[in-house]
């Protein structure tokens, strides 16, 4: 009887092995590791690697040359064909720096939870809409936020003087921002 | 007297007749049942043949240490952890002897396929190739990508506007 024990634990300490092999390998960045989190808010990943596409086609097809995006694009119905090299040829011609802001910008807001995604892309949008005036109270307040340690950033959000510059759903808009998208 | 066997009372004396634990007047009452009842002979009979086997067979030698070990398993209780030492340590033993040999045989196989896991792994790429990727995906989804890219270039514009981005 004990040697069927022993045996067993024995076996058990080595079919730990591979189980081990393959948590190290899960530990390996696949992805760029997380940016800097907000609260108890899910941390977007910050990409380390700006030229890592992730799951995106489009940052896929900007990373091709130009022949083997047309060879990628020839299965597509061609006015998406269309609007697809208009959108890819927009990014291509923007400065360098621009470009790559823009991308990690992308990468950090897909790089969120589907819901929070959600959030983040309705306020963006809401922020894109302002009037050019309301902007250009807004926008520096937004970086002034993003600059906040959490907890100064969270009584600038509550304090009295924010309440009344800003209408509740600028307030949220700039919230949401600050927080899931840290790096402006 | 009334045959134990029959009325299934005083059956101790079927085990205790011919020894010291039965004598005097009970002793000599069984004898004269014995002499009328044949079952009750065979029952004695047969005690008689268990009882010299018994006093035939010897008990193989203890090793050396059996009763330092006994008395250190007593004194240290037999609680769950020495339990598991003690197999580790035998676990550890039983690769010495024969009967380890499969064993070691199963454990070198799951090593090896731990190992042969973990280069494959290695090799995989994080993602797969470009071409692949845009061939399996919906011109929807890169339309959106786009649109996202296009709504975050104007919400980073606007930011900046009135100021330096930190990126």
């Amino acid at each position: 009887m004990m040697r069927y024990w022993e045996a067993g634990a024995l076996l058990l300490l080595l079919a730990a092995a591979p189980i081990a092999f393959a948590q190290k390998e899960a530990a390996k960045p696949g992805r760029p590791p997380a940016a800097q989190s907000r609260g108890s808010a899910p941390a977007p990943k910050a990409p380390q690697n700006i030229s890592d596409p992730g799951a995106s086609v489009a940052l896929r097809l900007l990373q091709m040359s130009p022949e083997q995006r047309e060879r990628a694009l020839e299965k597509f119905p061609p006015e998406r064909q269309a609007q697809i090299r208009q959108g890819i040829a927009r990014l291509d011609n923007l400065p360098p720096q621009q470009k790559q802001r823009r991308i990690r910008l992308y990468q950090m807001l897909v790089a969120l939870p589907p819901e929070k995604q959600l959030l983040a892309r309705r306020q963006i949008q809401a922020f894109n809409r302002l009037p050019p005036e309301r902007k250009r109270v807004a926008a520096p307040e937004l970086r002034k936020l993003d600059r906040m340690p959490e907890s100064e950033r969270q009584e600038r959000l509550a304090s009295d003087e924010f309440k009344n510059k800003f209408t509740p759903a600028e307030r949220e808009m700039l919230a949401v921002i600050s927080q899931y998208l840290p790096l402006l | 007297m009334k045959c134990p066997l029959e009325s299934q009372d005083n059956l101790e004396l079927l085990l205790d007749y011919g020894t010291a634990r039965c004598t005097g007047r009970e002793a000599a009452a069984f004898a004269q049942h014995l002499a009328t009842c044949s079952a009750c002979s065979r029952a004695i009979a047969e005690q008689q043949v268990v009882c010299g086997m018994l006093d035939e067979w010897e008990a193989p030698p203890v090793s050396a240490s059996f009763t330092r070990r006994l008395y250190q398993r007593i004194e240290h209780g037999s609680g769950w952890r020495a339990r598991l030492a003690e197999s580790l340590t035998g676990a550890v033993r039983v690769l010495f002897v024969w009967r380890g040999v499969p064993i070691a045989a199963a454990a070198c196989l799951i090593i090896t396929a731990g190992i042969l896991l973990d280069q494959r792994m290695a090799t995989v790429p994080s993602h797969p190739p470009n071409a692949q990727v845009v061939e399996a995906a919906q011109p929807d989804q890169v339309v959106h990508e786009l649109d996202d890219l296009e709504m975050l270039g104007n919400f980073d514009r606007s930011v900046r506007a009135d100021g330096n981005s930190k990126l």
